[in-house]
């Protein structure tokens, strides 16, 4: 997508690219990369572009200056990522391929460096966890089945009753979360899964964080109430019986995980739960 | 859509998505593990980015205010409690003043010439001292408009007296007032300032250590437990257990006039002539930028 002369020139002006010697046309490429992405030109970290491209070029006041501004917040992150310092390879293997200059070209300016090196550590970190996950042996499914030890508590039913709540409630659990629409799944996702601020939650959803609690609240209000109509409807429960339920669940979840349901792709959407032995139960 | 790749990743937490693009990648996340897995481990990294300067800047910014509202506090509350000096030595008192002299406060003293905030004499509640009582009760004004929405508070027989007996005081009387005002927003100005110092990592850290608290300009607390603080002839102070401060030694007698701090080990100062020094191991080794 070829930029137009002008615009590029005044875009180059504006990121003052001759600091680190970048060419015009080396940066018109970079621009058109971007636009290539999807990019709003006029919205671009064109600073962070700049030096990108005089990385890139090989210009040793850009690498400096990159080094002494980037780095840190590379191994921060790292050591964010895992305090026990086991990303630090990771951060190590990127601070490498920049230095031999084949990462920058992945940079368009449509973020910051800082969050561009935070994603690409990102998601090299969580690629390599996934790895590991697919090589460790599966749960003990007796186990899994059972959820463990239930904890002490002043809930007290007895554990057939426990097992039998709990599996109600994350059979309704799972049905209402795979009902909710997209976006208050990604809500709840980034929000209790991946534990991001309202204020982080916001911004990705595109909206202020009052309103993201706001809307976090309501959908809370909405999974309570649907699966108190399934429990009430489907499985002909009482009041009495479904708070004891919600008790029961609340003392000892077993694998009732919202993170596992919020995870789950459409095609995975359907109950783990073996429905026939409920209903056997009910 | 596929997985989110590294660059649209940064660029949707980053804002630079928009349209078509950003509906994609959202209903992507919304059901996909992997992705949300790289939201997670973004937000765990957040606290590798500094904070953002224009957090910083209104604080700093801000400042001036501090002193600027102690000082016109100072003055509202020396303006609004009557100053017995005035009363003893005016020849005609006019009708609002021999309400005043009416009044038990009338036979204290005459008012000594410090600021009234610092120490409130105790006295029997006269009208006035009500009003500087409310004043020195109510939360303290953060602007010079509040505190003229402050005095504006008071009773109207209050400013009537002060108005009246500004246009009586004989010259004397006056200078004394002027000496005293001058003082009193002086004094305001100093308290300010000792309060300044006192809180510029926040309202719940210790103070700076007294043989360094007078030189210190300005402090960054990048998290809960972590605040820098540094001053005049490069002083460097930081804490990392909101408690004891440790001096670090920095390589100039340079007066510094800010500090940017984003965790224990890594902070940028900036001199009073404009040079900018960096350290990333807790101030052990200072970088000029």
């Amino acid at each position: 997508m070829p930029i137009d002369a002008t615009l590029a020139r005044r875009l180059y002006l504006k990121a003052r690219a001759e600091r680190w010697r970048v060419p015009l046309e080396r940066f018109a490429e970079a621009l058109e990369r971007g636009a290539e992405r999807g990019a709003n030109l006029e919205t671009l970290h064109l600073d962070d572009l700049a030096l990108a491209c005089g990385c890139a070029a090989g210009d040793e006041e850009a690498w400096e200056h990159f080094i002494r501004e980037q780095r840190p917040t590379l191994y921060r992150a790292a050591d964010a990522l895992d305090p026990g310092g086991g990303a630090r390879d990771l951060a190590d293997g990127i601070y490498g391929e920049l230095f031999e200059r084949s990462l920058f070209r992945y940079f368009h300016g449509r973020s910051s460096l800082a969050t561009w090196l935070r994603a690409v550590l990102a998601q090299r970190h969580v690629d390599r966890l996934r790895a590991g996950q697919r090589l460790e042996p599966l749960p003990d499914d007796e186990l899994a089945a059972s959820g463990g030890p239930a904890k002490a508590g002043p809930y007290e039913a007895g554990p057939y009753e426990s097992d039998r709540c709990r599996e109600l409630i994350r059979d309704a659990l799972t049905r209402a979360v795979s009902e909710l629409p997209s976006r208050e799944r990604l809500r709840l996702a980034c929000y209790y899964a991946q534990e991001l601020t309202l204020a982080e939650t916001g911004k990705l959803l595109g909206e202020h964080e009052a309103t993201c609690s706001r809307h976090l609240a309501r959908t809370r209000k909405t999974l309570r109430g649907e699966i108190e109509r399934q429990l009430r409807e489907q499985h002909t429960l009482s009041a009495a019986e479904i708070a004891d339920c919600f008790g029961a669940a609340s003392q000892d979840p077993g694998e009732l995980d919202l993170r596992q349901l919020l995870r789950m792709e459409p095609d995975r959407k359907e109950s783990r739960v073996d429905r026939s032995r409920v209903r056997g139960r009910t | 859509m596929n997985c989110l790749d590294a660059e649209t990743l940064a660029a949707w937490f980053d804002g630079g998505l928009s349209g078509a693009a950003l509906e994609d990648v959202r209903s992507h996340v919304a059901t996909c593990a992997r992705c949300q897995a790289l939201v997670g481990a973004m937000g765990r990294t957040r606290s590798a980015v500094p904070a953002p300067q224009l957090e910083r800047h209104p604080r700093w910014w801000l400042a001036w205010t501090v002193p600027a509202a102690a000082a016109a506090t100072a003055l509202v509350i020396w303006i609004a409690v009557p100053h017995q000096t005035n009363v003893a030595v005016n020849p005609s008192p006019a009708p609002a003043l021999q309400k005043e002299e009416a009044s038990p406060q009338s036979t204290l003293p005459p008012a000594p010439a410090q600021p009234e905030s610092a120490a409130p004499a105790a006295a029997p509640a006269t009208p006035a001292r009500q009003t500087r009582a409310k004043a020195e009760a109510a939360p303290p004004a953060a602007t010079p408009q509040a505190a003229n929405d402050a005095l504006q508070q008071a009773p109207a027989s209050l400013n009537e007296t002060v108005s009246v007996r500004s246009a009586a005081a004989p010259p004397a009387a006056a200078e004394r007032r002027d000496e005293a005002e001058r003082q009193g927003a002086v004094a305001g100005q100093l308290q300010a300032r000792a309060a300044f110092r006192n809180n510029l990592c926040g309202p719940m850290w210790p103070a700076p250590p007294s043989e360094v608290a007078a030189q210190v300009t300005a402090g960054s607390s990048p998290s809960t437990a972590v605040c820098w603080i540094v001053g005049r002839a490069g002083t460097v102070l930081r804490s990392t257990d909101r408690r004891t401060w440790q001096r670090l030694t920095f390589p100039l007698t340079a007066d510094l006039t800010s500090v940017t701090a984003t965790d224990a080990q890594s902070a940028s100062v900036v001199t009073a002539d404009g040079r900018t020094f960096l350290t990333v191991d807790g101030g052990v080794t200072w970088i000029q930028r």
